[in-house]
């Protein structure tokens, strides 16, 4: 491509010179290039106009290359510049000097004395032939006269007469109408005589004798003399008389040298004018053609500076679009040939690189996966944070421990989370704060209340450290140990009343004999008095040891806790059956109930929530014993908590309520106000509803007494048979 | 005396594209065909003609100065065609060379293809001998045949090609040296038509 646009350029130049030093031959040797220079001009015209059309054409692919503001067209336009100020300058001014030159020069030419002279030797000449013109018809105009009246025979033997004694080579009478009367020469083998033309008849008509000085054809000259010949008497018609005389050699040849020299100078000078206008246009068809030839070399040759730059703008562009693939031909050997093969060692370079870290790419993302596999198998909840405290990722089981779906809280602050939900705000308040006040790994048990019930979850964060030791987040490990801690706890009060039950139960029975037997042997041996004192006391033991029997089956009751059955279940049928067996058995008792007249179903054991029932209603019924009359109220209904539907049972009484001490601890074992309480019923029926996934709660009322709150999981399901035994038990 | 259509019209044509650029005004009337008719004697088309030559200034000036100036006057005989142009059957080209002696005071005419010569004592009759043809043989009427339409047509021009070489380049871009007369057409009637 640049070698045939090299061939091309150098095609044109060589076309450019040839025309244009023709063009200039041409002027000065027109003889030689004359038939030439009716195409030199055209060709010429025709490389300017298509200089200007390639540069038009090469001036317009610019212009588009500006507007698309593709790489290199600035560059371009500016090397064009470049080439076009430079060579222009120096052709401009050997232009300017030309012209002055040729203006100078055609006028140096042309000599005043030398005009002057060859202006006085065409007057000499002409004076001298005048002269010898006038001898020559001061001679021949009185032999006119011995023509007259001559016929046209006598007319021809006086033309031989005066043949031989003038020096005329010729002698020739004319009538008016031009026609040869008589004639005769010198010569015998000459051509006919020369008519009389029309400008001679006018001049001889006006009077005059026609006298002048002819060429003739081998160069030399002649005078013709022409007399008018007055008619004869009996004719009406004139005669003319010419006579032809030679020039001798000598004279010719010196009149013709001086006519020549003297045309040749006279058409110098007013070839002069037209001259300098030839050259000047030949000067600007070189200027033009010139700068033009120049702009289109600037052109080409920016093109072929700017190729190599362009396409490693491209190239580069390509790379930063990703295609490191790209390779550049090397076509030159130069500065930019070595940028454009470094340029390819680079993207070859940044290909193996980028192949490279694709593949490791593909490795650490089935690293990811593996470990995301892992974690979304994980029974723990895992949550990575960064250090601004945002969820960056989170597995599966998080979103079942916390029982919210955590994607929607991706790349959100852990924050959010407390916000959306108010079951997780103290929560994750907790973690937050834990995780701002630390940086080192720490563990916590943390309750949440989720529409499965409350969970505690033991909550552990460890750092994550970047390469510059510095914190770039935490990674939080939830598990649910709710179902861990119940068992554990189930287990150690199981444990602690199996041994109560077991250490105090047995030797109830040998003191219970020992006090009976001790009754018996001593009761008839003994004074009224002392038998009164004994039976008193043994009566006392065997009461007590009554007593602890009963406490001791509460614990052994407690401790075998039996795993509940769970069913469907309708709470309203529960609460009617168990008030029913209230309802005439106890005096001064007033229980109301106020149910939903709708079904309210659980989910439950309801063996063991008729026991939670009886305890609570014994419970109020023994908190009021000191009042005038007991009014329990029992109402149920189905209710809205935390966006799912809970069964609310409350139970209220009028009695004294739960006093500040005791309300916090109302729940735990041995936690007692009666004298004869063993503090295991809240104990059991909280242990009951929290076996229900429930939960519950004591408080005072306002107006006085107590009240029990129980939420239960409202259970929806048609597809379960409903348990109706309940109402038969 | 006549010859067919030769290629020499072709060396003219970039002149003749260059005027038509080049031109800035359309210059007087400088030659005029006043007269043309042909006759057949012997076998033979005899053409007569007379063609008023009114010069511009300047070429008259540059004849006063020594200037060479050549005419040729143009005679041919056509056929008619319907989409090709017309054929030159006949053709006779007339060539004259006009020049001032100043020393001698006359006006030389040379008609280079007779090689012959005449001294006039003033330009208008040096033009009057050039602008008259008398009985002028064309060609033979054998080259007319009766299946086609003929016509003569005549014109007379300065040549350009042969002025001195800086008035040739000013030729082309003045058509005041360029005077050519139009073309003088007659029709050529079959004997019974």
């Amino acid at each position: 491509m640049v070698r045939s646009g090299k061939i091309w350029l150098a095609i044109l130049f060589v076309s450019l010179v040839a025309a244009v030093l023709l063009m200039a031959d041409v002027t000065q040797n027109g003889s030689y290039f004359g038939r030439l220079h009716n195409w030199l001009l055209p060709i010429n015209s025709a490389l300017l106009l298509l200089f200007t059309a390639l540069i038009g054409y090469n001036a317009n692919q610019l212009k588009r290359q500006l507007k698309r503001k593709e790489p290199g067209s600035r560059l371009t336009l500016r090397l064009v510049w470049s080439f076009v100020v430079i060579a222009s300058m120096p052709v401009l001014i050997v232009y300017t000097f030309s012209i002055w030159l040729v203006e100078e020069g055609v006028d140096s030419w042309f000599d005043v004395k030398v005009e002057k002279a060859l202006q006085d030797a065409v007057s000499l000449s002409r004076s001298s032939l005048d002269l010898h013109i006038r001898n020559l018809s001061q001679q021949a105009e009185p032999l006119s006269k011995k023509f007259e009246g001559n016929d046209s025979f006598n007319a021809t033997l006086t033309i031989n007469e005066l043949l031989s004694s003038s020096n005329a080579d010729e002698i020739v009478l004319f009538d008016s109408n031009n026609r040869i009367i008589a004639s005769g020469s010198s010569e015998p083998n000459t051509d006919l005589p020369a008519l009389l033309d029309e400008s001679i008849f006018q001049r001889l008509s006006s009077g005059e004798n026609y006298v002048a000085m002819e060429p003739i054809s081998d160069g030399g000259l002649q005078i013709r003399l022409v007399f008018s010949m007055p008619p004869e008497l009996n004719a009406t018609e004139s005669q003319y008389l010419q006579f032809i005389y030679p020039i001798p050699d000598r004279i010719s040849e010196l009149t013709n040298n001086v006519q020549t020299a003297f045309g040749q100078y006279n058409e110098l000078i007013y070839l002069r004018g037209p001259l300098k206008q030839n050259f000047i246009l030949i000067l600007t068809l070189v200027l033009a053609l010139g700068i033009l030839f120049a702009v289109f070399t600037a052109f080409y040759f920016s093109r072929v500076l700017v190729s190599p730059v362009r396409e490693l703008v491209e190239g580069t562009k390509a790379v930063a679009a990703g295609q490191y693939h790209k390779k550049i031909s090397v076509r030159q050997s130069d500065d930019l040939g070595m940028l454009v093969a470094s340029f390819n060692r680079m993207t070859e370079r940044l290909s193996v690189a980028r192949d490279t870290t694709a593949i490791n790419q593909r490795i650490i993302e089935n690293q990811r996966l593996y470990l995301q596999k892992i974690l979304e198998h994980l029974s723990s909840g895992v949550m990575s944070l960064d250090e601004s405290l945002q969820i960056k990722t989170a597995n599966a089981t998080t979103s079942q421990i916390l029982g919210i779906n955590i994607t929607e809280f991706i790349n959100k602050p852990l924050m959010d989370v407390g916000a959306g939900h108010d079951s997780l705000k103290i929560f994750t308040l907790s973690v937050v704060t834990q995780l701002r006040q630390t940086s080192e790994e720490w563990q916590k048990e943390l309750e949440i209340f989720t529409s499965e019930g409350r969970k505690t979850i033991l909550c552990k964060s460890v750092t994550l450290l970047g390469e510059d030791a510095s914190k770039r987040g935490c990674v939080l490990v939830f598990d649910d140990i709710t179902t861990l801690l119940q068992a554990q706890r189930d287990s150690a009060w199981g444990e602690v009343a199996r041994r109560l039950a077991h250490e105090i139960k047995n030797p109830l029975t040998p003191i219970q004999l020992s006090a009976e037997r001790l009754r018996r042997k001593l009761m008839p041996v003994l004074e009224p008095e002392q038998a009164s004192l004994v039976d008193k006391a043994t009566h006392t033991i065997v009461q007590q040891v009554e007593s602890m029997g009963l406490m001791v089956d509460d614990f052994s009751a407690y401790a075998r806790m039996p795993v509940i059955d769970s069913k469907p279940l309708d709470i309203n049928d529960l609460i009617r059956n168990v008030a029913e067996l209230y309802k005439g058995n106890t005096e001064n008792v007033r229980l109301d109930l106020s149910l939903n007249s709708e079904t309210l179903f659980v989910r439950g054991d309801s063996g063991r929530l008729r026991q939670v029932l009886h305890n609570l209603i014994k419970n109020s019924m023994e908190a009021t014993a000191t009042e005038k009359y007991c009014q329990v109220q029992i109402s149920a209904a189905a209710q809205l908590y935390l966006n799912k539907l809970y069964i609310t049972i409350e139970v209220l009484d009028n009695g004294q309520g739960f006093s500040a001490e005791i309300l916090n601890q109302a729940f735990d074992p041995y936690m007692t106000t009666k004298q004869k309480g063993n503090g295991l019923g809240l104990a059991i029926v909280k242990k009951i509803i929290e076996e229900h996934n429930g939960i519950i709660q004591v408080s005072n009322r306002t107006c006085g007494g107590a009240m029990i709150l129980i939420r239960l999981p409202s259970y929806n399901s048609s597809a379960e048979v409903i348990d109706r035994s309940v109402g038969g038990r | 005396m006549f010859e067919y259509k030769s290629l020499s019209v072709l060396k003219s044509w970039p002149l003749f594209m260059l005027a038509l650029l080049c031109s800035q005004s359309l210059a007087a009337e400088q030659l005029r065909v006043s007269r043309f008719f042909f006759d057949t004697v012997a076998g033979q088309i005899q053409i007569s003609c007379q063609i008023e030559y009114s010069l511009d200034e300047k070429i008259i000036q540059a004849l006063e100065n020594g200037i060479a100036i050549n005419f040729q006057t143009t005679y041919e005989l056509l056929s008619k065609r319907k989409v090709l142009p017309d054929k030159v059957i006949l053709k006779v080209d007339q060539r004259f060379a006009i020049k001032y002696y100043a020393l001698i005071k006359q006006y030389i005419v040379r008609e280079p293809a007779l090689r012959a010569e005449r001294s006039f004592v003033s330009l208008q009759s040096a033009l009057a001998y050039i602008g008259r043809a008398d009985r002028l043989s064309l060609g033979y009427v054998t080259s007319i045949t009766a299946e086609a339409n003929y016509y003569l047509r005549a014109r007379s021009r300065l040549i350009n090609g042969e002025l001195p070489l800086p008035l040739r380049v000013q030729s082309y871009f003045t058509k005041d040296w360029r005077p050519v007369s139009d073309w003088r057409i007659i029709e050529v009637v079959k004997d019974g038509a």
